[in-house]
């Protein structure tokens, strides 16, 4: 029965120069890929006849060769060939590949094989007139009796079909190379180019007659030294000289809920030594499929934290785009993604647990980065938070270890200048400080506290005086007399170390209200603005004017200032306090400009004078 | 007179000269903060973020400039997209105090320094320091260098100025000047037909309000934010409810909520005030609670002390309308208004509040 006749119904009319302008111009970004696409037929080729002969003695090869008189560029294959019937429905009709049909039939019971060929859209073919005028095909197919066949086109609505003189079984396509694409003819480029698309084919490609094939054949991964050649090749592709570590990709298991799938997955990653840090920074991966290479610095596949990671994919789940030079982002894009940030994430948590020392080369490599983002992103956060390693007064301390000695307390300075005391301070008190002077560092140990509720944090810019302990001793009123007598706010403390007599502290806002007092004095801000910002440092200043000069903190388990405690009044006594105050104040390093360095110099001297007479 | 300052063209000439030396990391020094501006509505924690590497990289770099370039944008995301002025006002006067110094008499940026300086007491007590704020605008356009948003964004401080202050009309004509002054930018005229419909809607010329709302709409999609989108929605909600248009009102409602997913920012009064009033038409007398309960939360101890004040009276007046006891309210209003230099503008309102009067009837002309 036919089916009834639909008088609206009409056929699409195709312009064929047209359509090979729009997908041969258009379709992809750049001249090369006439190479990979025509290797890739050539490969596909040969594995059709792997598959179809089951010869066990046939050796697959393709060669490419250049000759630059007649400006031509000719690959070859001694792959199946095609038959007449072949050339027309396959070879001549856009949209249709013969290598999917084949795939499509292997899947089921060869499912190995088909997973070797490459080709599907049935439009590689057309790249061809990306960089030739002219296009001569020359085959013959394995089958027997077949005739040798030359198709000839040079993109126009007509090809031509001949019966040739024999050649041996394969096919050979020779391009007359535009002369805008006579690149094709630098031996050089050409070389470069295969061995950027097809390095990991397994057929070896020669280029004009060469007796080494310039395709590797495998991926580094495949390679008899995996590590060596992985790093070997790290340093050829990347530029990257020593990578702080690798992670190998393998197969993975994804949950689906419902059921599980198994993601096969090759390739590696690899940590670059640190760059300028960046959130703006992006990792990537060189992707391939079936080993044929399909495009660099894909970023996506890599999960927004891993900014400081590099490497390559091979998953035959990625589908790619028809121009193969992009990957859908479909639901397997997901996955591959999810696999490998999974892989990701338990190859540096092995890193930090297995090789330290490759742990915090990463981690000094890219804390910025690192940190940045776990305070972004909750789930890298948990991922990360206690191994990632923190500059402290005892050297790199990731926070689990860190913890372990300072009894669930976390004691940080923000501030580079004046901080070394509060250092000092906290190392005497018997716990490491860390250096919290970089911007991600607070958040990030905030976070800490706010999601271990256990955890108390301890800033210590202007706040050392956490680490004192107030002194109620008589024995010390003649000293705090001393510094009273000379508008020195001072108090008797305890604290550690010991050997340190006394120090000074500041409010963490002094350098600043001292500052912008002496501008509002001096007129330096416009009248109005003048009035609004000095209205600001008035209230800032209120709570902590009695501090500005800073208060002296001395220290009564120090062996010195018992001693001084028992000595009467005299020139002596009071030039060892003079001189314990001023060391004290340039120690601080805060609070100092030049005419209070040069007090400071001036009474230690008139003390240390004073202590020489006596 | 007024002084133009070239603050684009100092930052194309700083890119343009990486590019040609090839210095990457000043070029992306160069581009950072429009990665941030692009953040702000509906992530500003990673806006921040990237503010802060900005101003790692001036330092590093040694980039004065783009040192207080970054300090001056990070001013901007705590006040206007984080919602924190303690920390907006400090981050703005030490930026103020440290621009004085010789090395920045040619900073092009200066003027947008002093700007969200002057922002940050528009939003702390825009009453308290009315003279001062004024003066300073005058101050800032007659002898401060200013690029065209800067000078735009003053316009803007006038009208909102009148507004507070309950001179509607003068709110409406600086306004419009604003208005045509922001031809420049899609972004800019969202904000002026905004502040135009939210004075329309207060004076219940609400076929105006639904004229600048679609308007706001408009710039806001051209300027690529959804902020304005969101806002033309309410207004068009509250105001088919109004109308007794029932079914547009929820259509209208359900668009806003759809678009709100997206913004990561806190939302404005007009924004509150307009959903208020939504379910209060609708007997949901207990959402619009919850609505002043989060507008409240939101600005809490966060250094907004005249907007504190402002939402625990409309905070007392719903109350009141719901019928339900407000001393609490009222003597916690009594204590917020402490922190304001001149109270009395508040007191006035709360004494109406005790006598009975809950009605969001605008004093004023």
């Amino acid at each position: 029965m036919t089916e009834p006749q639909d008088a609206n119904k009409h056929e699409f009319q195709i312009y064929l120069p047209g359509l090979l302008k729009v997908l041969a111009e258009s379709l992809y970004s750049t001249k090369k890929v006439a190479i990979r696409e025509l290797i890739q037929n050539a490969h596909d080729s040969c594995v059709r006849r792997r598959v179809e002969t089951k010869q066990a003695t046939y050796k697959p090869r393709i060669d490419v060769t250049i000759n630059e008189a007649n400006h031509t560029v000719t690959i070859t294959d001694n792959g199946s060939g095609l038959t007449e019937e072949d050339v027309r429905t396959y070879l001549a009709t856009i949209g249709r590949s013969y290598t999917r049909q084949l795939g499509e039939n292997l899947s089921i019971f060869n499912p190995d094989e088909a997973s070797q060929l490459i080709g599907q859209f049935g439009m590689g073919f057309l790249s061809a007139f990306l960089v030739a005028s002219e296009v001569v095909l020359t085959t013959r197919s394995y089958k027997e009796d077949s005739p040798t066949l030359q198709w000839r086109s040079n993109g126009d609505v007509h090809y031509e079909l001949t019966e040739v003189d024999d050649v041996p079984i394969g096919t050979s396509v020779e391009l007359h190379v535009k002369a805008n694409a006579s690149f094709m003819l630098n031996e050089g480029i050409l070389s470069e180019t295969i061995a950027q698309y097809a390095d990991f084919l397994p057929i070896p490609v020669y280029l004009n007659g060469g007796f080494y094939p310039v395709n590797a054949q495998r991926p580094p991964w495949e390679a008899i030294d995996p590590t060596q050649a992985t790093r070997d090749y790290i340093r050829k592709t990347f530029r990257v000289e020593s990578p702080l570590a690798i992670i190998e990709l393998n197969d993975q298991i994804i949950d689906l809920g419902h059921d599980t799938m198994t993601i096969p997955l090759e390739g590696f990653v690899f940590i670059p030594p640190g760059s300028v840090a960046s959130v703006q920074e992006f990792g990537d991966m060189n992707v391939f499929i079936r080993r044929m290479f399909i495009c660099e610095r894909q970023r996506d596949l890599l999960p927004a934290w891993a900014r400081f990671v590099r490497g390559i994919v091979d998953c035959t789940y990625l589908q790619p785009t028809a121009s193969r030079e992009e990957l859908h982002q479909d639901d397997n894009f997901m996955f591959i993604q999810q696999a490998i940030e999974e892989q990701l994430l338990k190859g540096l948590r092995r890193i930090a647990d297995e090789d330290p020392t490759a742990w915090k080369q990463i981690v000094r490599g890219h804390t910025d980065v690192i940190m940045g983002w776990a305070v972004q992103d909750n789930e890298f956060f948990e991922q990360v938070a206690d191994i990632v390693t923190f500059r402290t007064t005892r050297g790199q301390l990731s926070l689990r270890d860190y913890l372990k000695e300072t009894d669930n307390k976390i004691y940080y300075v923000t501030r580079q200048m004046g901080s070394l005391q509060e250092r000092l301070l906290g190392e005497g008190h018997g716990v490491p400080v860390i250096d919290a002077s970089w911007f991600a560092v607070p958040s990030f140990l905030k976070k800490f506290a706010n999601r271990n509720a256990d955890t108390e944090l301890v800033q210590l810019d202007g706040e050392s005086n956490q680490l004192m302990r107030a002194v109620d001793d008589q024995q010390f009123d003649e000293i705090m007399n001393f510094f009273m007598r000379r508008n020195i706010k001072s108090k008797i403390v305890t604290f550690k170390p010991e050997d340190v007599p006394g120090i000074v502290i500041y409010p963490k806002d002094a350098e600043f209200i001292m500052e912008t007092r002496s501008a509002l004095d001096a007129d330096e801000l416009p009248g109005p603005l003048a009035g609004l910002v000095s209205d600001y440092v008035n209230r800032l200043s209120k709570a902590q004017e009695d501090d500005l000069e800073g208060t002296f903190y001395i220290n009564a388990s120090n062996t010195l200032i018992i001693k001084l405690s028992k000595l009467p009044q005299g020139v002596g006594r009071d030039s060892a306090l003079m001189l314990i105050y001023q060391m004290a104040k340039l120690f601080s390093g805060r609070m100092l400009d030049n005419p209070q360095i040069t007090e400071a110099f001036r009474d230690a001297g008139v003390a240390i004078n004073q202590l020489l007479e006596d | 007179m007024t002084l133009e300052s070239d603050l684009w063209g100092w930052i194309d000439n700083f890119y343009r000269e990486a590019i040609m030396k090839g210095d990457t990391h000043r070029m992306r020094l160069a581009t950072m903060h429009y990665d941030a501006w692009k953040q702000f509505e509906h992530d500003p924690d990673t806006a921040l973020s990237i503010l802060d590497e900005g101003l790692e990289l001036a330092e590093r770099l040694s980039e004065p400039w783009w040192w207080v370039y970054y300090t001056y944008w990070r001013t901007e995301a705590f006040v206007f997209y984080i919602g924190d002025l303690n920390k907006g006002l400090d981050n703005a006067v030490r930026t103020a105090v440290e621009v004085r110094k010789p090395e920045y008499e040619r900073f092009p940026g200066i003027g947008r320094v002093y700007r969200v300086l002057l922002d940050s007491y528009v939003f702390r007590d825009p009453i308290g320091y009315e003279g001062k704020i004024k003066e300073t605008i005058h101050t800032m356009e007659h002898d401060i260098p200013l690029d065209l948003d800067t000078r735009c964004l003053l316009q803007a401080r006038r009208s909102q100025m009148a507004n507070i202050l309950e001179d509607y009309k003068g709110a409406e004509e600086q306004a419009l000047i604003y208005l045509n002054m922001c031809e420049h930018s899609a972004f800019r005229l969202m904000h002026a037909y905004e502040i135009l419909c939210d004075l329309a809607y207060r004076r219940e010329d609400y076929d105006q309000a639904i004229a600048y709302a679609t308007e706001m709409d408009e710039q806001s999609r051209r300027s690529g934010k959804k902020s304005g989108t969101v806002v033309s929605y309410e207004v068009r909600a509250t105001l088919a409810r109004i109308r007794g248009n029932e079914e547009d009102a929820l259509k209208f409602y359900r668009q806003k909520l759809a678009h709100e997913a997206s913004l990561g920012t806190k939302r404005g009064s007009f924004s509150y005030d307009l959903m208020c009033r939504f379910h209060e038409l609708a007997g949901e007398s207990d959402k619009a609670w919850a609505l002043r309960e989060r507008q409240f939360t939101e600005i809490e101890g966060k250094g907004f002390f005249h907007g504190e004040v402002w939402t625990r009276i409309l905070r007392c007046r719903l109350l009141g309308r719901m019928g339900k006891p407000l001393e609490t309210e009222i003597s916690a209003t009594y204590k917020s208004i402490e922190n304001l230099l001149k109270p009395e503008f508040f007191t006035k309102k709360i004494k109406r509040i005790e006598a009975g009067d809950y009605s969001e009837k605008r004093d004023g002309n």
